[in-house]
Parts: C-alpha cells; structure tokens; sequence
C-alpha cells in the first residue's frame, strides 16, 4: 500500500507523505481504499493543489512539437527504409530489388523528414544553441537534402551535422545519456556505411548496425515533443 | 451547494463533510475520516481525504497545525466557518423547500 504513495507528485509527497502514511498503516486497507489512493494519485497529477506541484517550464510550443514530430517521421523512415534494403536488396550490381520504387521513397521520406527535423530543431532552439549547433543543424540539413535525392555519400556531412546538433542539445534540451546514445548511433550508422561502400556494397548486413540510429531519432523525437526544455540555456536547471 | 464549492468537483460533498467534522475542534486526518464515515454513513478513502483536505487547505477553508508526531492536526479558519454557514444555510432553504413541495404533494 504504501508504494502507492510513490505515485503522488513529489511536491504532493513532501507535504502530505507523513500523514498519509500514518493514516494508511492505522487501518487494514480494502481494495476500495487502495484504488481510492490510485485515483488520489491521479487527481494529483491532473489538478495538483500544493504550490510546487506544478513544473515551472514552459510546456513545450507547436514548433518544439512539429521538430519533435518531424524527428519521430524520420527516424521512422529511416528504419522503414532499412528494413527494405535489408530484406530486398543483394548488393550492388545484383540487379535492382522487388518494389525498388518503394525503397525510393521510403528513402526520400526518411531523408526529408531527417532534414525537416533537423531545421525545426535550429529554428526552435535558436537562441539556447551554440554556434556548434547552427553548425551541425547546417550540416545536417544539407547532408540530408543531399541523400533525399541523390542518395551519395554526402550523407557523411549529415553525420557530422547530427554529432554537432546533439552536443549543442545535450543536458538542456535533451539529457546527457540521450545525446551521448544519439552520437554514439551516428558514428555507428556512418561507421558501417563506409565500411559497406568501401566493401563495394556487397554486405547489406552492415546497414542493420543503422537500427539503432533511427530509434535513437524516435526518441530524441518524443523526448523533444513530449519534454519541457527551458527556452534559454542560461535557464537551466 | 454554492457555486464557492462547485470548482471543487468531486471532492466538494467530502469537503463539506471535512468543514463540518472541523467545526467542533481540530482534528488529524484519521480522526476526519471515521468522523466523516459516521456522519455520512459512507466510507470515505484516504485519497478522497488528501485531494479535499489539500483543495480546502490551499483555499484557506482550514490550516494545518503544529504535527503531532506523524499525525497533523487541520482546524477551520475564519473563511472556512464563513463557507461552511453559507453552504449549510443553502441546503437548510433547499431542505425546506423540498420538504414543503413533498408535504404539498402528499396532502
């Protein structure tokens, strides 16, 4: 029973904890009692009552929403677009795969959507960004502009661009661990793609070390959508 | 009940039961729960006590007093009594006038 104070808001527990408690251990509790204090928990979430309760930042505006959404698209493309070549694609020079025009859009979304994300991103954080962020998110545009339609390797600029764009959001807009995951999946994904042109595009199994690059843009994506980052770094808390 | 309650959704008849349990003395959560199961004859849940007492507490109905090692005492402060005599007199004249409507029906 009394883990289901856990599920009161922190402020809500500062004040109230001590009591409550006291009043749970000083009868049997029924299960009406316990969904009493789950209903409780919940009310205090919605509606809190105690002065602190409530998160003082801003909640995210229409445009942190749209780049986190744009994010959550291309990340989703991306892996959409991945699990294609990996189950259609041989290699280069194997002839062209079953539904080739899918994979070309596919490709063309994820990488559009990469490079929408990226912008809204810039956009959105441009007064909390460093120059190093306006850097990546220039980069990261043009290197996915690039792959949308030709498909090259300047994807590489892209990359770099991300590298940079998730150092300038780590620990404000997005926290450490994220964006040491996000790089860490960049410069794996970058990693196997040129190890797969350098091996003359005949080990398609490399691609699948990019999975995990596009799940981390699905959660960099929610975290920005969902999150309540500060407006300025100087608000940092 | 007055509209100075209606905000108070559904914790504003456990409110009221708290603001009357109050008006005889200060009292700790526990003891306005079986005060309030006695006067209602309905039980009522510890986080329907916390999300009224926390409502009434913020609005100023009651305060909380000096902790009473884990126990905390809640008394009715001045706007507290002032609500409670409002929304008592409103169910007494709505009392009455139910009660004069029934007693014309059945005559």
């Amino acid at each position: 029973m009394t883990r289901l104070v856990a599920l009161y808001p922190r402020a809500w527990r500062d004040r109230y904890e001590v009591e409550f408690l006291g009043i749970l251990e000083a009868r049997q509790p029924t299960v009406g009692d316990r969904l009493d204090v789950v209903r409780g928990a919940v009310d205090a979430r919605l509606h809190p009552q105690v002065h602190g309760a409530v998160d003082p930042r801003p909640r995210p505006s229409r445009r942190t929403r749209v780049s986190g959404v744009l994010a959550m698209i291309g990340g989703a493309g991306f892996l959409a677009w991945l699990a294609f070549v990996l189950l259609y694609f041989r290699g280069w020079g194997q002839g062209m795969p079953e539904h080739a025009e899918v994979g070309s859009a596919l490709a063309f979304i994820a990488y559009l959507a990469l490079m929408g994300a990226t912008i809204a991103i810039a956009v959105t954080f441009d007064r909390a960004l460093p120059a190093r962020g306006m850097i990546g998110a220039t980069l990261g545009a043009f290197g996915f502009l690039m792959a949308a339609f030709s498909g090259g390797i300047l994807i590489l600029f892209a990359f770099v661009g991300v590298v940079l764009l998730a150092w300038s959001l780590s620990g404000h807009v997005i926290p450490h661990w994220l964006a040491i995951a996000w790089i860490g999946t960049t410069v794996l994904t970058c990693s196997a793609m040129v190890a797969f042109v350098a091996g003359n595009g005949r080990d398609v199994a490399l691609l699948a070390l990019g999975i995990p690059f596009g799940i981390a843009w699905l959660v960099v994506g929610g975290a920005i959508a969902l999150g309540r980052p500060p407006v300025s770094v100087g608000t940092v808390r | 009940m007055s509209d100075g309650m209606l905000e108070f959704g559904r914790f504003a008849e456990p409110s009221l039961y708290i603001l009357v349990s109050l008006s005889e003395g200060p009292k700790h959560g526990y003891a306005i729960m079986t005060d309030v199961e006695e006067i209602s004859g309905l039980p009522l849940g510890p986080g329907t006590l916390y999300g009224a007492l926390a409502r009434l507490e913020r609005r100023g109905l009651i305060e909380a007093l000096e902790p009473e090692e884990r126990r905390r005492p809640y008394r009715l402060t001045g706007l507290g009594e002032t609500t409670l005599k409002v929304q008592l007199d409103g169910l007494a004249g709505f009392a009455r006038a139910g009660l004069e409507r029934l007693g014309g029906t059945l005559r």
